[in-house]
């Protein structure tokens, strides 16, 4: 008699209120930036009418039909259960339809906590069920937690500081409920107002002196909320900061907590380049010994210089592939204050490109000159949001937005994806500030770009098998003859090198086919060494790569690709950035910081109509893969689906029969292994042989469907259905059993031995009720039964 | 449970007792036609040694069972007609002046039978339902400072019409904790009706009626029985069953009184009593769901026509308890 009935009219409506505040805080919480917290509470609200009308109008019909909630034990209807699961399943439905109709996507967490607000709200109508009223509680509990979490403001406070009492009236009527079990509810509950009241005041003033008491009570109540802290220490997981802890934290509340957000912090410092990555990752770069030579200046020409001679910076610079080793200093366990060179929010894997180059000597790339065309940039709208005027192209689809952070980088060229479609830079909105460093890399004009600038960025991802079908007209433009092996200089492919490359793209007509063979095979065929580096005397590092070591850095592998591929008369240059990885994803602070570890060189193929492709031929690198409509993916799902049933069908048509009947006889299943290991170990003595026996019978009754009730005696309830079980079949063991069984339960311990009635022994009887009282006969006595 | 052995063959009763409360069963039940289970009821509380309160229409054979039961018992039978008028010295006795011994004597009142047999009990002013108190609940009568015990067997039936309340006095709570349980009549079956209209004709009837039902025990075999269904075994988990029930009517919400303890008691003593008269040498639930209509109809403040479903939903709510596996046995 432990077992609660919480259906009373003010249970339910307490917790009609608890839903109806969780409801509110998961809409505030999984609303839309800029939808107004009025129209977010409107819409929370307007789902709350159905919830009571519906629960208002069950609960009185429950109450009226039954006035006595007994037992807790009854089963929830098949319909109920399915309407539930179907509740949970909507939203995602309406995710998905939204997605097809505005092109937006929702966070999948976002779609699972609407589900289950939906599921609550599901729960709450059907709430004089005691057990659904009780998941309703648990589930509002659950939302409450992680929407305060998910927003924050007054109105989250107040929904809490509302929710606690109304939980605590919960926690006070279930409990009288489960104390006044019995009977029908008559009139109001005759509850302890004025202890409540006094509970609910005393926990209220609590929280008004934390609000507006004195400096010292508020403060002191204040560190015992999650915060960056106070003075002298810090908590990793605050939500807000005060005082000066040095968490990085929004600095939404306090001026003080500064942290990773849009800063106007623009400080030069010594912070490290793009060059001074591929030093600690590659290596420095072995340079011609310096040949000082004397040369006689005319007088005229001789002047005294008393200040420091002008450095050249800008221009020029090159990357020559022979370096030496890369001393092991970026792999040393990271000091704590490390700060990555730029910080990356939104999908990965992506490539990050900064410089191309598409000068190739042999063994020196140099870098492409600044392009002179005009970056098309154009102002979108009144935001700072800037739009590129994109080359359309059919292998463009979808679209991907990311926001980066510059952390110690110094670079003039914006760290951000190629392929982009628009990009807001801090709260620069001027199309001029920007322009092309090369052809699809923009860069800050005249200017490095600040640290802590917040780039958001909107690119296409690339569909690669569109590509397929883009053809590649012979060489013959004068603006692509720079990229093709024609431009590069006295370097000249080795022959064995041209054979190779030939058995690679054998059977391939020209097209995108053969750039993927050329990328598969170095990725097949070579094994990617961050250690690995070329000899300083090497002639031709591509060959060596190629046809010798078959081992090598990235730039290697990029630089083979491209030197490959623009001999097969693809425009293709080395494009060297930054590799953001997803294993780097760091959960907490929800970014993927780029190092310089991440440093990398990939390959880029042009497509006639002017577009850049990445082409990653380095193993364990991988390209982003493409944002595809729902249709694409859907369509693509069911393809693989359909290719993986085809080619597993015979197993799986057996494992699902298997499954199917397992399912089907699952009572059936578990009633043999039962009876199974009845016959096997029958027990020690008459005593457990006899509870064995009843156990057993108590669970064919239940999974027959008509278990025995719990205020009803084995004697009352078996032996009611004696006459219908032991039809046709010698009966009167069971009453035998139940007879004897009663002493081995109910009478007091030490009884006297005595012979079995109606001969025969205790174990035969109970083979005999085992006989008979089979699962199959007990369902279909249940059919016999009128409910 | 290695030290337990399986008692097989149930020996409630020696020999001898069954034969007896045979007699009295197949006599109440001639007297009374088609009413098996009020006769069993009737007898648990025999021996149970509890009092009985019978509470029917009239002409429903609440008289006849219970003149029926006085003779097979064999003891001395007295009956008091309860009227407004009736006085406490008529149910106690009273003492007389003897002019001869020039001293007052006492005169036993019916009071002083084995069974007595109040008819229309709650007919009686308070007062007079009052001297009944102390002779049901003491089994003694104290008139004018003397106590006057009453025998060891002491059983009263007392009998009321649930219809025609005008000019009558209901029994308080405390009057009505005396009797063990309250017992329902009811109307024939057609089956029963006939044949009991078959017996009634014939010259002899009125002869048999008189002396038909021969007397079975004495009251000192009462004693012995009613104390051996006082040794009856209660079990532990039979008792927390009946504790858990005892509960669940104090908290049931169209309860008013709560069983009492001694009400609880009476309940074990009349499992224990429903246990011994199914031969059996323990109590079982069964035996308190078998006798807990009766016990419970007699003291919780119900409403009479809720009374079923009240009684129904008390014993719905507690689960029966069968022993945790192979462990607890």
């Amino acid at each position: 008699m432990a077992e609660a009935a919480p259906g009373t009219r003010s249970s339910q409506s307490t917790i009609l209120v608890m839903t109806s505040l969780a409801a509110i805080a998961v809409g505030l919480a999984i609303a839309e930036p800029e939808r107004s917290m009025r129209a977010s509470i409107t819409g929370s609200l307007a789902l709350l009418i159905p919830v009571v009308l519906i629960a208002w109008i069950l609960g009185n019909r429950t109450r009226r039909a039954s006035p006595v909630r007994l037992l807790d034990s009854e089963s929830l209807p098949a319909g109920i259960v399915a309407g539930l699961i179907v509740l949970f399943v909507m939203s995602y439905g309406v995710e998905v339809a939204r997605e097809a109709f505005s092109g937006r996507r929702v966070m999948p967490e976002i779609i699972l906590i609407a589900a289950l607000r939906n599921l609550t709200l599901g729960m709450t109508s059907l709430s004089h069920r005691p057990a659904l009223a009780r998941l309703a509680v648990l589930l509002d509990l659950f939302l409450i937690c992680i929407s305060s979490a998910m927003a924050k403001g007054q109105v989250m406070i107040i929904i809490v500081a509302l929710f606690a009492p109304a939980g605590c009236l919960w926690l006070l009527l279930s409990h009288r409920g489960s104390v006044r079990l019995i009977g029908p509810i008559e009139g109001r509950d005759h509850f302890p107002l004025a202890t409540a009241t006094f509970l609910m005041m005393a926990a209220g003033s609590v929280f008004v002196l934390a609000a507006v008491g004195p400096t010292r009570a508020a403060t002191a109540l204040i560190g015992l909320m999650p915060t960056s802290g106070g003075t002298d220490w810090n908590d990793p997981d605050s939500l807000g900061g005060v005082n000066d802890g040095d968490n990085e934290v929004s600095a939404s509340q306090n001026p003080q907590s500064v942290g990773f957000t849009e800063s106007e912090i623009y400080l030069e410092s010594d912070r490290p380049s793009l060059y001074d990555a591929f030093n600690e990752q590659y290596g420095e770069a072995i340079r011609p010994k310096k040949q000082e030579r004397m040369i006689a200046l005319a007088p005229t020409e001789v002047r005294e210089q008393k200040e420091r001679p002008s450095e050249n910076l800008q221009a020029g610079r090159q990357f020559p592939m022979l370096r030496r080793k890369p001393t092991r200093e970026g792999f040393r366990p990271r000091e704590r204050e490390a700060k990555a060179l730029i910080y990356l929010k939104g999908p990965c894997p992506i490539h990050i490109p900064l410089v191309a180059y598409d000068h190739f000597d042999g063994k020196s790339w140099s870098e492409a000159a600044h392009c002179t065309t005009r970056c098309p940039l154009e102002r979108e709208g009144k935001g700072a949001w800037l739009r590129v005027g994109n080359p359309t192209s059919t292998a463009l689809q979808g679209t991907v937005t990311h926001q980066v952070k510059i952390g110690t980088l110094d670079s003039s060229p914006l760290p951000i994806p190629a392929q982009i479609a628009r990009l807001r830079v801090g709260s620069v909105d001027q199309p001029d500030f920007f322009g092309w460093a090369q052809e699809g890399i923009v860069k800050m004009q005249g200017r490095t770009v600040p640290a802590g600038t917040l780039i958001d960025v909107e690119s296409f991802t690339v569909d690669h098998s569109e590509l397929g079908s883009v053809e590649f007209p012979e060489p013959s433009s004068p603006l692509t003859d720079r990229y093709l092996a024609s431009a590069s200089g006295g370097y000249r492919i080795d022959p064995a090198v041209a054979a190779l490359v030939g058995t690679w793209v054998s059977g391939r007509t020209r097209g995108w086919g053969q750039v993927e063979s050329v990328v598969s095979a170095l990725r097949g065929t070579c094994v990617h060494d961050r250690t690995a580096t070329i000899p300083e005397d090497c002639p031709d590092p591509v060959r060596h790569f190629l046809l010798d070591s078959r081992r090598g850095a990235d730039y290697e592998f990029a630089t083979a690709a491209a030197v490959v591929l623009r001999t097969l008369g693809y425009p293709c240059r080395l494009v060297s950035g930054f590799y953001a990885s997803s294993e780097r994803y760091d959960p907490r602070t929800r970014h993927t910081p780029v190092l310089s570890e991440d440093a990398h060189f990939w390959a880029e193929v042009r497509l006639p109509n002017g577009v850049w492709i990445a082409v990653e031929p380095t193993p364990g690198y991988a390209l982003m893969a493409p944002a595809l409509s729902w249709s694409r993916r859907l369509v693509g799902v069911i393809n693989g689906v359909i290719g993986w049933l085809k080619t597993n069908w015979p197993g799986l048509c057996l494992s699902a029969l298997s499954l199917i009947s397992a399912l089907r006889f699952r009572r059936e299943l578990a009633d043999a292994v039962l009876t199974l290991g009845w016959w096997l170990t029958p027990g020690r003595d008459e005593s457990l042989l006899l509870d064995r026996t009843f156990r057993l019978i108590e669970r064919r009754s239940r999974w027959a469907g008509n278990p025995r009730p719990f205020s009803s005696t084995p004697r009352r309830w078996y032996g009611g259905l004696a006459p219908l079980v032991e039809t046709g079949r010698p009966g009167g063991d069971l009453a035998t059993v139940l007879a004897s069984l009663e002493r081995v339960f109910y009478a007091p311990v030490g009884g006297i031995r005595g012979e079995w009635p109606g001969g025969g022994d205790a174990a035969t009887a109970c083979r005999r009720v085992i006989e008979t009282w089979t699962l199959s006969r007990l369902r279909t006595v249940r059919r016999g039964i009128p409910s | 449970m290695s030290n337990h052995t399986v008692l097989i063959k149930p020996t409630g009763t020696i020999a001898g007792d069954g034969e007896a409360i045979a007699a009295i069963r197949s006599s109440l039940n001639g007297a009374l036609r088609g009413k098996p289970e009020v006769v069993e009821h009737v007898l648990a509380c025999l021996l149970a040694r509890g009092h009985l309160l019978v509470e029917d229409l009239p002409g429903l054979g609440k008289t006849t069972l219970a003149k029926a039961l006085a003779k097979s018992i064999g003891g001395r039978f007295a009956r008091i007609q309860c009227t407004p008028d009736l006085l406490p010295g008529d149910v106690t006795g009273f003492r007389v002046y003897d002019q001869k011994t020039r001293e007052f004597e006492f005169l036993p009142g019916p009071v002083f039978a084995d069974v007595l047999l109040a008819d229309e009990i709650n007919r009686a002013t308070p007062r007079a339902q009052s001297a009944l108190l102390e002779a049901m609940a003491e089994r003694q009568v104290t008139v004018d400072a003397t106590c006057h015990n009453l025998p060891e067997t002491f059983f009263v039936i007392a009998t009321q019409n649930p219809v025609d309340q005008h000019g009558t006095y209901p029994l308080p709570e405390a009057q009505l904790d005396r009797f063990a349980m309250k017992l329902r009549i009811g109307y024939p079956g057609r089956d029963d009706e006939h044949a009991m209209l078959a017996a009634a004709v014939g010259p002899s009837s009125r002869g048999r009626e008189r002396d038909g039902v021969p007397s079975s025990l004495d009251p000192m075999r009462l004693g012995e029985l009613q104390d051996r269904v006082a040794s009856v075994e209660v079990g532990r988990l039979v008792r927390g069953y009946l504790v858990d029930l005892a509960a669940a009517t104090r908290v049931h919400r169209q309860v008013t009184l709560g069983l009492s303890p001694r009400g609880l008691l009476t309940w074990q003593r009349l499992a224990q009593a429903r246990a011994f008269l199914l031969d059996r040498g323990f109590v079982t639930p069964d035996d308190v769901q078998d006798v807990a209509r009766p016990v419970l109809e007699v003291r919780l403040g119900i409403e009479p026509e809720a009374t079923t479903r009240v009684i129904t939903e008390i014993l719905a709510a507690v689960a029966v308890p069968i022993p945790n596996g192979g462990r607890d046995i």
